[in-house]
């Protein structure tokens, strides 16, 4: 059989990083579930943090997005990523140490995760929390991923690039911009930094990325795989691959809109809230694109989707991708987001994107790829059943419990009678009476927990019953790629020159245009001209300033928001609306996403002293059937007055008009508002030993909160 | 809302760098045949026999 | 061995079985070309093409036998010059292949490579089921060809030059680009202008306003383009187009909006204009798709049919050669099989020809030397050798041919009048805008001169007018096309609205024009099945045809046993004879004379034994068609050259008036009675109808018509449904009556809108919203208006 004249290559897959990926994704799936797990019992139960300082819901909470974002989402992106790339590439990885650097890199960045975190080394800033270190440690592993990916491209056998590539590219380009605006942070020490924007500038930031972060690393990739894999599971091609292209095309080209509609009736202007209103509303369309497109693969095969947990997975992630993004849209239309915004209706639509979408399609393409790269069959089929149902009834529990949690919650806090008055004043209320729920929601997460677990096991045991010789990496042809070497150069005649000419002026031009304007106004943003500073708002006095970052450390923001709406019942609960000017030196903006308890934008001066320093050591005490952890710690803790003057230096650098002689005498000034809010308190039985501890400093800057525009009127 | 003026920018850059790679695929010629693909990548890979067997893999 | 009952490439049931010719295995075929594309994916170990086929469930068909002859044409090095594309020693050409519509036949199709070395690279597109192949620069083109038919995917070479190919990739490419772009300027322009409307107001709204603006430079200098192209050429020869108004209201409007943001004005349009130009890119880029998917199908439906003769040199050799460069007195030999290429007189040998091109004789008649050949007929049984008349144009087929070919391609007259409509009304907007213009300016409101123009510009952009007759066409035809019924081009449909009487052929169109057998007499009481069988298996004559497939139907068992036949002939005229156990059968044709059937009798040792009684009967659905068409008040005739008996048979059985039944006619007594009706459709398939189909004002070319009667027709119909001459009847009302409708609607939008711009009461955004919007609603009529056709049609 003499060999055809066709020019054939040879090439061998690396899926010993596939396998590395695949694996560590049921690790951070376990970690990044069972914290959230903790986290739940301590919202239905405050004593489970067992007093344990980095315990605490408000460093835990963090922890949980990332380890499950990043780490679990993450890993099982990448392992589907380099199996499907390769294999739509018929090419093996651009270079295996990249890989391996690649993957020991972003484990790297898992563990400091877990341990900056519950040590309260935080920025604040949701889903990008990790302090500046670690942002530099994640560009620089994800440019290595880029440089992988797209080498693998470019020495692809396989000429079209198929839809899921596409996907793949624009998570890449897109991720890398959202996370280096994001982390733009001026840093004062190792472990601590200042965001260079401000107040509303921050908060649109952070959303920017915040939004974008949930589209382009929990969506796209995502959407990637499942063109690749549904496809693969079930033999038979997408339903419209036409509609997916255009889909996705007609995704990228507006995306970056996206992300005011987090911040509805905020201190955002009105126009920017309908502009992020409309646009989420288009989102809708392409979304359910996706899904439909998805979906409609499967027919003619629905008799195997009772057999297959595979299909089960993917049918299910598809119909959760549908439900969620048909949620999200709702969610932004502003009367809607007046009900649900800050409350628990919110997290019910993360978790149903979260659990829904993305753990069960990681789980469909673990249940693909494991047996494939192991080369060995699943152990059991019954055991993938009972995951998935353990798994969809959790989810059910789950998602139901918040939804009616959040939707009761947001009437309660509206609810006002015939005379005007509010109907529940006290916001503990609103909180005991949605309790039984966050019971609900916690046996709804053990199940997901415990469907996990399932497939750890089952997966641990296939892997366990592959052979050991079968572990050879196999070798396979394809035909060399030929549209490289003939690239015959046509010359464009006159008028087409003519006509090339001016697309490329007019695009270039755009982008002399975009880029000075972009680089015009950085510095702008440094000196605030452009916001109007009212004269009465002043910058934080230093101890104010220690305060604040201890605020920060303990993530009150994950419970307590700092933004007062303009609606009738919560300038009745809460006092004067909240204005832009406010936040103009709250760096980083701390207006947070969700009220466990009340907002806190006018507490300065509402409550005495002496009742935050009993409060913060047992909230019970002041506020009965709160679920606020204790955080006896703070009356143990020194402030840290010697690292005082760099922050105000820092501070003065990115615009805030500290003089010079605030600077030198930070620490003199902030050790004498100390011994005066410690003398206030002595004659309720304060010690005076206690003023340099945080409790104070922390209860100096609670006392500012929103006293700058004459507090209650 | 002035951050706009730094984060508009940045996003048409980021959509023009995606223009920039629309032109080149469609000019690359990815979207002349828009049904062959969805089957094609069902297709398995073909085993080389021969290194395979040297590899003491019986295929 | 067991006998397994179906084949093991093509499932179909097993008559005779063929067996792999090695070892004694139980895999059997039910015919050769099964048998040789098996061994082929044996040999080249690629078996896994069955593995593939039942996953998806589905089978090809049974791979059939060609003769070495077929697709000789394509090693002819013109064609090679013009339809390849030859660079550094590869070769590319691009087939046309049936019968794709499954993984398996991609696989095998992309697995060439190894089944013929000379292929380079296969790759197939399965959207338009067409296969690139790069060869090495002297393969056999032919070879490919027929290596791919007997897997059983007959390919047509696509016939369009390389030029034109790559020009049109290019376009598309260039669309896309431009859609793009377009798409990325409107997207933002548009949320840009939506936040100011929502209120952005000071340094951002400024802001905004300057980013539009620099963003509206891609729409203007390089989206554009086309609709300058278009403007420019119409107004070169002093035409007006509808992309002239466009044209005027994009520059008029983005000079007004630039000096709007100038001077901090809030005049801004550059959303309205940017969304104008990318909603006009993509409607007119879906028309040209959705038109190029119909252009396709006529473009396949006129296979290049190319005719090689064997000229004889003087050293007696044969050397090929292209029919069209024969010249009178060349001799030429004809192989049996072949199709005879020019009007020849015999000088050695005798065959039969089957001549029903001409004279729509379906039974073959006998030639021997000295006797006329024409060009078209096929030479059956024996060869030939002949001296050559007439070639081309001047012989008797292309007499024929010629007189068919007259201008098909005039506009049919709805395009043209809307044409005309559009032309006028754009004049009428250009003369009003300018007096609106100047009269606003007279008045001192220069603002609203400018707002108002735009407007008025941008309101009554006829694009409703100018899209709906191209796309209603479109759509209609495309329809039909599926249905299996192809029009040359939208005349036809236009046209059939004026018809009032139909004229049937007889044989091929309302009956099936294959003998079949219809009764079944043995005079001795013993039957012969067997024996006939075996004779009548290996002549190539229609009637044998029909009387083995009726032997397959009925007495398969009894067939299927082996009978050693000895010194079988076929004398020319009479028929096949052989001996079987020292008796000598022969099979003959009875002259009948009672009824209007045929007889063929077989005679043991000259004596009748058995008589077999074969009629060409009428098809199933033929009654009911006629009813229809007659309680539709159409008048049908009936026209046929057979003999009055079997024509006023099929009449009467049909209820068709005996005076419009009119019986052997030949090809030009059907042709003056076409000239003597007027508004009148022909339905026929022989060639002798094709003179009459040419002159009818509609010719209908019935499944399995012959090739120059498809050439001749205006219809083709690719299935055998009869239902499909009332689906185009009730289609060809259908699409006036939406024409209409829309044409009435985009007049009144137009007008509408014209006094809602003057007036003022729109500005030019809701303008630049409500015309595309107009469009659509046209867009979406005519989807409808056909949806009401596609139920009558399913």
């Amino acid at each position: 059989m003499s060999e055809s004249n066709q020019k054939m290559e040879t090439f061998s897959y690396d899926d010993k990083i596939v396998k590395m990926f695949a694996s560590v994704t049921l690790l951070w799936g376990v970690v990044g579930m069972l914290v959230g797990l903790i986290i739940a019992s301590q919202l239905a139960d405050w004593r489970m943090n067992f007093g344990i300082e980095w315990l605490t819901f408000g460093r835990l909470r963090p922890l949980h997005t990332n380890a499950v974002i990043f780490a679990f989402v993450g890993n099982s992106i990448f392992a589907g990523i380099y199996y499907s790339l390769q294999r739509l590439c018929k090419a093996r990885l651009f270079n295996d140490t990249l890989s391996k650097i690649h993957f020991w890199g972003w484990q790297l960045i898992i563990v400091a995760a877990a341990i900056t975190l519950p040590m309260g080394y935080t920025t604040s800033k949701e889903y990008a929390e990790l302090e500046w270190p670690i942002d530099i440690a994640i560009a620089v592993v994800w440019v290595i991923f880029a440089i992988n990916f797209f080498g693998t491209l470019w020495r692809r056998r396989e000429k079209h690039i198929y839809v899921s590539i596409w996907f793949y590219i624009a998570t890449i380009l897109t991720v890398a911009l959202l996370h280096i605006v994001n982390s733009l942070e001026f840093p004062v020490s190792l472990m601590k930094s200042y965001p260079i924007f401000a107040g509303v500038q921050d908060a649109m930031v952070q959303w920017w990325y915040g939004h974008n972060a949930v589209a382009f690393f929990l969506t796209t990739p995502v959407l990637g795989l499942m063109y690749y894999f549904v496809p693969k599971a079930i033999n038979r091609p997408i339903y419209s691959y036409r509609l997916s292209i255009v889909h996705f095309w007609s995704l990228i080209f507006i995306y970056i809109w996206a992300g005011p509609h987090h911040l509805l009736y905020t201190a955002l202007p009105d126009w920017a809230q309908t502009l992020g209103m409309i646009f989420s509303l288009m989102l809708w369309a392409p979304s359910w694109g996706g899904m439909i497109n998805g979906l409609l693969t499967l027919r003619g095969a629905w008799d195997r989707v009772r057999r297959e947990p595979i299909l089960k997975f993917f049918v299910t992630a598809l119909t959760f991708y549908g439900m969620s993004t048909f949620e999200g849209p709702l969610l932004s239309i502003k009367s809607v987001s007046a009900l649900g915004h800050y409350t628990d209706w919110i997290i019910g639509h993360v978790h149903s994107g979260g659990i829904g979408w993305n753990y069960f399609l990681a789980a469909g393409i673990t249940y693909y790829m494991v047996p494939r790269l192991w080369k060995t069959e699943l152990y059991s089929v019954k055991l993938g059943n009972i995951q998935f149902w353990t798994g969809t009834i959790g989810l059910g529990l789950y998602y139901v419990s918040m939804v009616v949690a959040g939707i009761t919650q947001g009437l309660m806090w509206q609810a006002v009678d015939a005379n005007g008055a509010l109907v529940y004043p006290d916001f503990v209320e609103t909180v005991t009476k949605i309790l039984p729920l966050y019971w609900v929601r916690l046996v709804g997460g053990l199940l997901v927990f415990a469907s996990m677990l399932i497939m750890v096991y089952n997966m641990i045991k296939t892997i366990r019953g592959a052979k050991k010789e079968d572990q050879v990496e196999e070798v396979f042809k394809a035909p060399a790629p030929t549209w490289k070497s003939s690239k015959n150069k046509d010359q464009d005649q006159g008028h087409r020159k003519l006509e090339g000419m001016t697309a490329t002026f007019s695009v270039l031009a755009l982008i002399a245009v975009l880029v000075g304007t972009a680089i015009e106004f950085i510095p702008a943003f440094m000196s605030n001209n452009f916001i109007k500073i009212s004269k009465d708002v002043k910058p934080y006095t230093p101890l104010e300033l220690a305060g604040r970052d201890i605020y920060i450390r303990e993530g009150c923001y994950t419970c307590h928001s700092q933004m007062i709406r303009p609606m009738a019942n919560e300038k009745l609960r809460y006092g004067k609306v909240s204005e832009a000017t406010e936040f103009i030196y709250d760096r980083p903006f701390q207006w947070g996403s969700r009220r466990i308890g009340p907002d806190l934008a006018r507490e300065g001066g509402k409550r005495p002293n002496f009742w935050h320093y009993r409060h913060m050591i047992d909230p019970r005490e002041m506020t009965p059937g709160s679920i606020m952890p204790e955080y006896s710690w703070l009356t143990r803790k020194k402030t840290g007055y010697a690292i005082l003057p760099k922050k105000l230096k820092v501070m003065a650098a990115l615009g805030v008009p500290y003089s010079q002689d605030d600077i030198d005498n930070a620490i003199v000034n902030a050790k004498k508002q100390a011994a005066e809010i410690t003398k206030e308190m002595e004659s309720s039985g304060v010690e005076m030993k206690v003023q340099d501890k945080q409790i104070i400093a922390l209860i100096a800057y609670l006392q500012r909160l929103g006293t700058d525009l004459g507090g209650q009127e | 809302m002035d951050i706009l003026f730094l984060t508009l920018p940045l996003a048409l850059i980021l959509a023009l760098i995606f223009i920039g790679i629309f032109i080149y695929s469609v000019k690359l010629g990815q979207y002349d045949d828009l049904d062959t693909p969805s089957y094609k990548m069902l297709l398995d890979d073909e085993k080389d026999k021969t290194k395979n067997e040297l590899k003491g893999k019986d295929l | 061995m067991a006998s397994q009952s179906h084949c093991e490439h093509c499932h179909e049931k097993i008559i005779i079985p063929v067996f792999l010719s090695d070892e004694e295995s139980d895999i059997v075929f039910c015919c050769e070309g099964c048998k040789t594309v098996y061994e082929i994916l044996q040999e080249k170990n690629l078996t896994d093409y069955y593995r593939l086929r039942e996953q998806t469930a589905q089978t090809n068909p049974t791979a059939v036998k060609i003769s070495g002859q077929k697709y000789k044409y394509l090693d002819d090095p013109e064609f090679k010059q013009k339809y390849t594309i030859i660079s550094n020693q590869t070769l590319q050409i691009t087939f046309y292949l049936e019968n794709i519509h499954c993984l398996a036949c991609l696989w095998l199709i992309e697995k060439l490579p190894e089944i013929n070395h000379e292929v380079l690279n296969s790759k197939l597109n399965m959207s338009k089921s067409t296969v690139d192949i790069t060869l090495l620069e002297d393969a056999k083109i032919s070879q490919i060809a027929q290596q791919l038919e007997s897997l059983g995917y007959p390919p047509h070479p696509i016939m369009e030059e390389k030029e034109l190919k790559e020009h049109k990739i290019k376009e598309d490419h260039k669309d896309l680009i431009r859609i793009a772009i377009a798409f990325f300027s409107t997207g933002n322009i548009m949320l840009m202008a939506f936040a100011v409307y929502a209120g952005a107001t000071g340094h951002i709204e400024k802001y905004f306003n300057w980013i539009s603006l620099f963003l509206f430079f891609p729409i203007i200098f390089y989206c554009a383009i086309p609709f300058y192209r278009n403007a420019f050429s119409s107004l070169k020869n002093k035409l007006i187009s509808i992309d002239l108004p466009i044209v005027i209201a994009l520059l008029f409007g983005g000079t007004f909006s630039l000096f709007s943001v100038l001077n901090d004005d809030t005049h801004i349009y550059f959303d309205s204009l940017s969304m104008l130009i990318f909603l006009l890119l993509t409607s007119r880029f879906l028309l040209k798709k959705s038109q190029q998917k119909g252009l396709e199908a006529s473009e396949l439906s006129n296979f290049f049919t190319h005719l090689i003769a064997y000229k004889v040199e003087d050293d007696q050799t044969l050397k090929e050669v292209n029919a069209k460069f024969l010249l009178p007195n060349d001799i030429i030999y004809i192989y049996p099989g072949d199709t005879i290429p020019a009007d020849a007189q015999v000088i050695q040998g005798t065959s039969k020809v089957n001549n029903s091109l001409l004279t729509g004789e379906v039974i073959p008649q006998p030639i021997q030397a000295g006797e006329y050949i024409f060009s078209g007929t096929i030479n059956l049984d024996q060869e030939l050798t002949a001296k050559v008349i007439h070639t081309g144009q001047d012989s008797k087929l292309g007499q024929i041919l010629s007189a068919v070919e007259h201008g098909w391609n005039q506009k049919t007259k709805i395009v043209s009048l809307t044409d005309q409509i559009a032309k006028y009304f754009v004049l009428g907007v250009f003369l009003l805008s300018f007096f609106v213009f100047s009269y606003f300016i007279f008045q001192g409101r220069i603002e609203d001169a400018f707002i108002r123009t735009l407007t008025l510009v941008i309101i009554t952009c006829p694009c409703a007018l100018g899209l709906t007759t191209p796309l209603t066409l479109t759509i209609s035809l495309a329809k039909l096309a599926k249905k299996g019924i192809i029009i040359k081009n939208e005349l036809v449909l236009e046209m059939t609205n004026k018809i009032k009487n139909i004229i049937f052929d007889k044989t091929g169109t309302l009956t099936h024009g294959k003998f079949q057998v219809i009764k079944w007499e043995s005079l001795d009481r013993s039957n012969y099945f067997n024996v006939i069988y075996q004779l009548e298996s290996k002549s190539q004559h229609p009637i044998a045809k029909s009387i083995t497939d009726y032997l397959k139907a009925y007495y398969l068992d009894e067939i299927k046993q082996s009978l050693e036949l000895t010194h079988y002939t076929e004398t020319p005229g009479i028929g096949p004879s052989g001996t079987v156990h020292n008796d000598f059968y022969e099979l003959n044709q009875i002259k009948a004379e009672i009824n209007s059937n045929t007889l063929i009798g077989l005679y043991k040792n000259h004596m009748l034994v058995t008589k077999i009684h074969l009629s060409d009967s009428l098809k199933p659905d033929a009654y009911n068609i006629i009813k229809k068409l007659k309680n539709l008040n159409y008048n049908i005739y009936l026209l046929s050259g057979d003999n009055k008996l079997s024509v006023q048979k099929v009449a009467s059985d049909l209820e068709i008036l005996p005076q419009n039944t009119f019986y052997e006619q030949s090809p030009q007594d059907k042709q003056e009675f076409i000239k003597k009706t007027p508004n009148s459709m022909m339905l026929g398939d022989g060639a002798n109808d094709a003179i009459a189909l040419s002159f009818a004002d509609i010719g209908v070319a019935i499944h399995g018509s012959v090739d120059i009667s498809l050439r001749a027709s205006s219809v083709f119909m690719a299935t055998k449904d009869l239902q499909n001459i009332l689906r185009l009847l009730i289609s060809g009302k259908e699409t006036l009556h939406i024409i209409k409708r829309n044409l009435i609607f985009s007049l009144l939008y137009n007008s509408l809108g014209l006094i809602l711009a003057i007036q003022g009461y729109i500005d030019p955004l809701a303008a630049a919203i409500i015309m595309p919007l107009s469009s659509f609603t046209v867009l979406a009529s005519t989807l409808i208006g056909t949806k009401k056709l596609r139920q009558n049609l399913s």
